[in-house]
């Protein structure tokens, strides 16, 4: 009986462990997973907490704010993220981080949780919030304690919610190595956006305010107790954004509040004269910032925090050399597209999340001095670009260097294809095909295609002329004929 | 709480996590409350209901053994009589009320219009109690039984009122019998790890049919039976359809039926099986030996026989028969569609008694063997067509709409067959393949259950082998079950009756 019985809970613990996977192939992933990212984030490493919604993955930026003051931050956001699964991810994520301060975005205690009570939206965005975090018995005693949750079923065994995906063909390769992936979230919940789109700037103030919603109070209560009881200081704000009347009137209810329960309130609509905020370049849309928006609330974060606590500069302790690295990459994602030295794009390309795919002929032979990382990077030697008719294709990913010298190369990387062909025709000189989505610029010389293997898509596509210094090319049509 | 929810799966988890932990004389008390428990989550108002039934079944039961015991023998009999007839009427009289009062009022306004007179403004609006088709049958076979001296009365009215209403059955049966349930309620039940472990294999295979196999039917049968415009010009459509709804019946109804018989088994209680694969049958006879058999036993225990069975006239026999078909019919439910489909399965058993002397004229004629495949497969065809046939009605909301969709039979489409237009009646090409997969697996399993119990025989493969068949079944169920949010097949067919 006692084989048996061991045998049976055996069967149970792996029969967990699959239902777990099974959940983590099937959940939504979005740029934000916070549950799932946070988990992969060494134990006790985060110092301060962003939480709220895709209004704080656009508008604070912890890589910043890591860059500035060495302050370990990470955004705790998904979209859309109703009140009550903040406070259930703040909950949750405190049994893996103890962080000395932690910042939550208001925009979840305003109206905005009428659309999300009782309504699809707030069932599919409280999925995004909690799916992410395994099942347990606190789980299930939280999901069972919150009244707003309807579907608790649901929310505890995701499956029910998902399981149509499968045969819906929603699922691609990343969805079922997601289980397998220990891929960090290396920009630390923000969400990178260069879209520009110009915002009236509000009304002045109002005086008046407005009540905050019963169930967003009594929620933001909740945060506040949960904070204080694990003795971390909370700070309550908001991201600049055009705003009603209404909206405004609500925030200075919110700060009401704030003063009652002695939390500092930072509104950042007040503050948009002292941190140089631009109406007409910040903002990706009526709500959100841009990455330029982003790096003005980032570093008026940098100097609240350094002027208001006491948080230890990480950049040179060895535990937090991985922070470096992730900001290198971001500087990367930030850069890549504005990089025209050929050397520099090179060593911008020892990152292990790109993948990039480089042809060149002959006529980089012309201009060795310059092309010289180019073909240390590549391993190749100069006798194998004089002998190619056609060309070389050289394929990095991560460490991998694979070059080719026959105008031929296929590489996989998950459910993504790279084919890529030299000489195909009179016109076709370099063809890079990304999914069967031609990437190359085609031009003489040589031309990149960036690969971010984390966001799935094309970083940069370029071309280097066989001009002295190799000169940058983005638009083709800036190429005489 | 739907047996195949999740909530049905944690319940069913602490009922048998707790019922371990009390002592063995007393676990029943737990399934008592966890019985009650259960219906009540259904609807809290029909527990006075099963409470009267209880009561009155229980208490003649008493008069009848204490009138056997008191009475002279010649007044026993007419007392035990009246007795019986009493309970019959109070227990028959509130299935009659609730399922058949509007039926009967609709009806008798159609005679009354003939006559120009004016029409009954009254119509029963109360809900019909789950499972009051089950438990009433259930109930009765006590009285009956100790009536015909077959058992004894129990003395413990709650020992009784477990009979009635044990979770697993409650719902939809399998219905059982009281000489063998009561016996079951008063021995205890030791924790048996292979007993708990085969009756959640059962449950597990219970949850495949109904999910993967049944409501994966039914998206592609009610688009086709429920349109008209459809199923009057479905041609090969309302072929598929057909046979589809033949299957799904059977899927969704032993599906229900093994998870109640492998929750019972956890908790170490037997309940009869109700599906003996009856689409392998040869005869229509055969086949309802071998479908739904606690009701088709019931009827022939408590009504055919009494009726006299097949030991009176040829007359008489075959209105026997019909009267048996009728009356399950109207069990079924209360419209002439239930009743047209009794009389056309009494119908074939006429017809096969009948053919009976014929068959034995051309049986020295033949040059074929009557155990050969071909013939047994040609049987088994017929039978499976009857079947599906006379279930047309049973699926049908009106007669009208089953003639229509007959009908539709003849209606020739072979182009349906060409493109996709298959698939465009809620079954997608990979929901099709996995029909048949699923059906395919379902064959291989009841081909395996022919020489044995199927649970034996996984239980002498290795570990690895029993882990992974077991947990391929859990996330097969998982990810191609239908269920989920705005999905609404989870009701069992039987249910409604």
């Amino acid at each position: 009986m006692t084989k048996k019985l061991v045998s049976a809970i055996l069967f149970s613990v792996l029969l967990y462990y699959s239902f777990q996977m099974v959940n983590d192939m099937l959940f939504i992933k979005t740029e934000a997973n916070a549950a799932k990212d946070l988990v992969l984030e060494p134990k006790n490493s985060i110092d301060v907490f962003f939480l709220g919604t895709s209004h704080v993955y656009c508008g604070v930026n912890p890589l910043e704010i890591w860059k500035q003051t060495g302050i370990a931050s990470f955004s705790l956001v998904t979209n859309r993220q109703p009140i009550w699964a903040s406070y259930l991810l703040l909950k949750h994520s405190l049994k893996h981080q103890k962080p000395a301060v932690v910042f939550f975005d208001v925009l979840g205690a305003t109206d905005y949780i009428e659309g999300l009570m009782e309504s699809d939206r707030g069932i599919h965005a409280t999925h995004l919030a909690m799916d992410p975090i395994p099942l347990s018995f606190s789980k299930i005693v939280d999901v069972l304690q919150i009244d707003e949750i309807k579907n608790k079923q649901e929310m505890l065994f995701p499956v029910i919610y998902h399981h149509r995906r499968l045969l819906e063909n929603e699922l691609n390769f990343n969805d079922l190595l997601y289980p397998f992936s220990r891929n960090r979230n290396i920009q630390k919940g923000y969400v990178l956006s260069f879209k520009t789109e110009p915002q009236e700037r509000s009304a002045p103030h109002p005086t008046q305010s407005i009540h905050l919603h019963p169930t967003a109070e009594k929620y933001l209560k909740k945060i506040i107790e949960l904070c204080r009881e694990e003795n971390i200081p909370l700070i309550l704000f908001k991201t600049p954004a055009p705003s009603s009347d209404n909206l405004l009137m609500q925030l200075n209810g919110i700060g009401e509040l704030a003063a009652k329960f002695d939390i500092p309130w930072i509104d950042f609509n007040r503050l948009v004269d002292q941190i140089h905020l631009d109406y007409s370049t910040d903002f990706v849309d009526g709500g959100h910032l841009n990455v330029f928006g982003a790096k003005k609330v980032s570093a008026y974060f940098s100097q609240y925090l350094q002027e208001n606590f006491s948080l230890k500069d990480r950049r040179e302790d060895p535990k937090y050399a991985f922070w470096n690295d992730d900001a290198l990459h971001y500087d990367n994602r930030l850069n890549l597209q504005t990089t025209t030295f050929f050397s520099e794009y090179i060593r911008r390309l020892d990152d292990p999340h790109l993948i990039s795919v480089i042809t060149f002929d002959q006529s980089v032979m012309d201009h060795q001095e310059y092309f010289q990382e180019g073909k240390q990077r590549c391993e190749v030697e100069s006798s194998e670009i004089k002998n190619s008719s056609n060309g070389l294709i050289c394929v990095i990913d991560a460490e991998k260097v694979m070059n080719s010298t026959s105008g031929y190369f296929i590489h996989y990387a998950n459910d993504t294809i790279f084919n890529v062909a030299l000489g195909i025709s009179e016109d076709t000189k370099s063809s890079i095909l990304i999914n069967q989505i031609e990437q190359s610029l085609n031009m003489a010389g040589v031309n990149i295609v960036v690969y971010d293997k984390d966001t799935q898509t094309v970083l940069d596509r370029v071309a280097f002329l066989p001009t002295d210094e190799l000169q940058a090319i983005r638009d083709p049509s800036e190429v005489n004929p | 709480m739907q047996l195949t929810s999740f909530s049905y799966l944690v319940f069913f988890l602490i009922v048998s996590s707790v019922y371990f932990l009390f002592p063995s004389k007393y676990r029943w008390t737990w399934l008592l409350l966890s019985s009650y428990v259960f219906y009540g989550l259904w609807n809290v108002n029909s527990i006075g209901l099963l409470l009267i039934v209880t009561i009155t079944t229980w208490y003649s039961g008493y008069l009848l053994n204490t009138t056997n015991k008191i009475s002279k023998k010649s007044n026993q009999s007419v007392r035990q009589k009246g007795i019986l007839a009493a309970c019959i009427f109070v227990n028959i009289g509130i299935l009659i009320l609730f399922k058949y009062s509007n039926f009967a009022i609709y009806n008798l306004n159609r005679i009354l219009r003939i006559g120009h007179i004016p029409a009954i403004q009254f119509t029963v609006n109360w809900i019909m109690p789950v499972g009051i088709s089950f438990f009433i049958l259930q109930a009765l076979t006590y009285t009956f039984d100790i009536y015909r001296g077959k058992i004894i009365p129990e003395k413990n009215l709650l020992k009784y009122a477990l009979f009635v209403s044990f979770f697993p059955q409650i719902l939809s049966g399998p219905i059982g019998r009281a000489k063998n349930m009561l016996p079951q309620i008063s021995s205890s039940h030791s924790f048996d790890f292979d007993r708990i472990k085969h009756g959640l294999w059962r449950m597990l295979w219970g949850f495949f049919q109904k999910m993967v196999i049944g409501d994966r039917l039914s998206i592609f049968i009610a688009p086709v039976f429920d349109d008209p415009v459809v199923s009057q010009h479905g041609g090969i459509l309302n072929w598929i359809a057909m046979i589809f709804f033949g299957l799904q019946i059977y899927y969704d109804f032993a599906g229900y039926s093994n998870i109640a018989i492998g929750a019972a088994q956890v908790f170490g209680y037997s309940i009869p099986v109700n599906f003996l694969r009856p689409y392998f049958s040869k005869s229509v006879v055969e086949f309802w030996k071998r479908w739904h058999i606690s009701l088709t036993s019931w009827f022939r225990d408590y009504l055919y026989i009494p009726l006299g069975g097949n030991r009176v006239s040829k007359t008489r026999h075959a209105v026997n028969i019909l009267v048996v078909f009728l009356v399950s019919g109207l069990w079924h439910g209360a419209n002439w569609t239930f009743v047209v489909w009794g009389l056309l399965n009494g119908l074939y058993q006429l017809i096969e008694l009948s053919m009976k002397p014929v068959l034995q004229w051309i049986a020295p004629k033949r040059t074929f063997r009557l155990d050969s495949f071909g013939w047994k497969s040609l049987r088994v065809l017929s039978v499976f067509f009857l079947i599906d046939f006379a279930w047309i009605f049973f699926r049908s909301r009106t007669i009208h709409e089953a003639f229509g969709f007959i009908r539709g039979l003849f209606y020739f489409n072979p182009q349906i067959f060409l493109g996709d237009s298959l698939y465009q009646f809620g079954l997608d090409r990979i929901n099709m393949q996995i029909l048949l997969i699923g059906l395919v697996i379902s064959i291989m399993i009841s081909w395996l259950q022919r020489t044995g119990s199927l649970c034996e025989k996984i239980d002498h493969q290795p570990f690895w082998f029993r882990w992974a068949v077991l947990l391929t079944g859990i996330f097969a169920i998982l990810l191609l079950g239908i269920y989920g949010p705005n999905v609404d097949t989870s009701q069992f067919i039987y249910t409604k009756f």
